[in-house]
């Protein structure tokens, strides 16, 4: 199986899809690891490799990239909808 | 990569070096747009610098005024004509002197004064005619890379961008800035969540705090515009493409800086002072952040994007790079680098030099997919008030 997966950071908490990946299709990484996908994941959309709480920090590039506004178990799709964006610095 | 540290240029009096030869037509204001759309409809090769300010705006005057000088001179035009109405809030007079003043050769006409439109016209074509025999005398030269300025764009992103195209942009960032040239990121709100990459990156603390301010301000005017949604300001494609947040975005569009320190903070089309990697303040949207980049004096640039984008600008060479090969394949015809090759068994390094290739056949002639298709667009440039 070619890998379909990237992993950009060992510290990262999602990996990016290459193709269209269909409910317990398997994302496989450089690395060797493979993670069986829970949900219906578009091209260049991304999986969670690990479990993320409800408020912890979605990390890509190894930086945070928003918070978890539900909790978010390994193999779940990571969007829009369980995900959002932390303001930083603002002035409210 | 061994290249050479030289090029074949258009060496200007101000000893700026134009990759390109040509004749340009500028209006002062958008009244003046039929005009200058006469000129460039009969005398073919003549580039058509049209827009829509110059009028209706007072705290963007001086922004627009210096980009439209800017625009005029870059060093790609060999002449420069500028067409005003004669009533407008920006004074043709003044964008004619400060393009003269960078010695490009410059004409000025003024519909109110000239004839109006048809006689202006006739006027400015026998002008444009004139300055494109004069450009035929100029002999390319051999010029060093530290001339070249390159701008940094990317439009229309997916979550790719990010990992293939955007660090291979930045892997031809460090080599222009390896030979004393220099290139510019810019796109202030897609900076917002890489403020803790940047600031390590900037060569002195008021570059750093220039660039913090400036980004801390452009996102709390997102959040008076848009509140919560403002964290994600980013458009439906770039979420169909995987995007998520605003930092995520961010974070993929800095690669293209690369990996050298940034060393002069712009405003929007200000001249450089120093060569190196550099910052200029501008919006996310593509053709306003070009016409910026265009007018600091960059002669070259290199977009890259995830779901496909045809725009090049008026007689500068864009370089069009994919972030995957499904856009490639759908787009090929405006697409001149893949950076999706990645994931096909090149390396990072590999489509590197490619891009380096690229920019050494452009700035040699060779034309870029979006000169080929003529995908000019009109002028837009910053704006932040609401017209009156």
């Amino acid at each position: 199986m070619n890998k379909n997966g990237v992993l950009l950071d060992i510290e990262d908490s999602v990996v990016i899809v290459l193709e269209p990946i269909e409910v317990n299709g398997k994302v496989q990484l450089d690395n060797g690891g493979i993670i069986v996908s829970k949900n219906k994941i578009p091209f260049a959309h991304k999986i969670a490799c690990k479990d993320i709480d409800e408020g912890d920090e979605v990390i890509k590039y190894n930086s945070s990239i928003g918070y978890a506004t539900k909790s978010i178990k390994k193999g779940e799709w990571v969007h829009v909808h369980n995900i959002d964006s932390v303001g930083k610095g603002v002035v409210e | 990569m061994k290249t050479s540290n030289f090029f074949m240029g258009y060496k200007r009096p101000d000893g700026r070096v134009g990759v390109r030869n040509q004749i340009a037509v500028v209006p002062a204001v958008g009244c003046a747009n039929g005009v200058v759309d006469e000129i460039c409809r009969e005398v073919e090769g003549v580039i058509n610098l049209k827009h829509q300010h110059g009028c209706g705006r007072m705290p963007e005057k001086q922004m627009h005024t210096d980009a439209l000088i800017g625009l005029g001179a870059n060093p790609n035009f060999y002449g420069t004509l500028v067409v005003g109405l004669g009533c407008e809030v920006i004074p043709p007079t003044e964008i004619y002197e400060g393009i003269k003043k960078s010695g490009t050769r410059c004409e000025l006409l003024v519909i109110q004064e000239d004839g109006g439109s048809r006689k202006t016209a006739k006027k400015g074509i026998e002008i444009v005619k004139t300055m494109i025999e004069e450009a035929k005398s100029v002999e390319r030269t051999e010029e060093p890379l530290s001339k070249l300025i390159i701008g940094l764009e990317c439009g229309g992103s997916d979550a790719l961008s990010g990992v293939t195209a955007n660090p291979s942009i930045g892997k031809a960032s460090d080599w222009i800035v390896g030979r004393g040239g220099s290139s510019i990121l810019t796109e202030t709100t897609e900076m917002i969540g890489a403020e803790d990459v940047l600031k390590e990156r900037c060569l002195t603390d008021e570059v750093r705090d220039k660039l913090l301010n400036r980004i801390s301000e452009t996102e709390s005017q997102t959040f008076d515009l848009l509140g919560k949604g403002a964290g994600r300001i980013i458009s439906p494609g770039n979420m169909e493409g995987g995007m998520s947040t605003i930092q995520e975005k961010s974070l993929g569009c800095v690669k293209k800086g690369g990996s050298t320190p940034i060393v002069e903070f712009l405003e929007y089309g200000q001249k450089p002072t120093k060569n190196g990697l550099l910052f200029m303040d501008g919006p996310g949207y593509d053709i306003e952040s070009l016409a910026g980049l265009f007018a600091t004096g960059a002669q070259i640039a290199f977009f890259s994007s995830g779901r496909g984008n045809p725009i090049g600008f008026p007689g500068m060479p864009v370089i069009k790079v994919s972030s995957n090969s499904n856009v490639y394949n759908k787009m090929k015809d405006d697409i001149d680098v893949n950076a999706g090759e990645i994931f096909e068994g090149k390396t990072l390094d590999d489509i590197g030099n490619i891009m380096i290739n690229k920019v050494l056949s452009v700035i040699d002639g060779e034309e870029t997919k979006s000169e080929i298709n003529k995908q000019n667009g009109v002028v837009s440039l910053y704006s932040y008030s609401r017209s009156f």
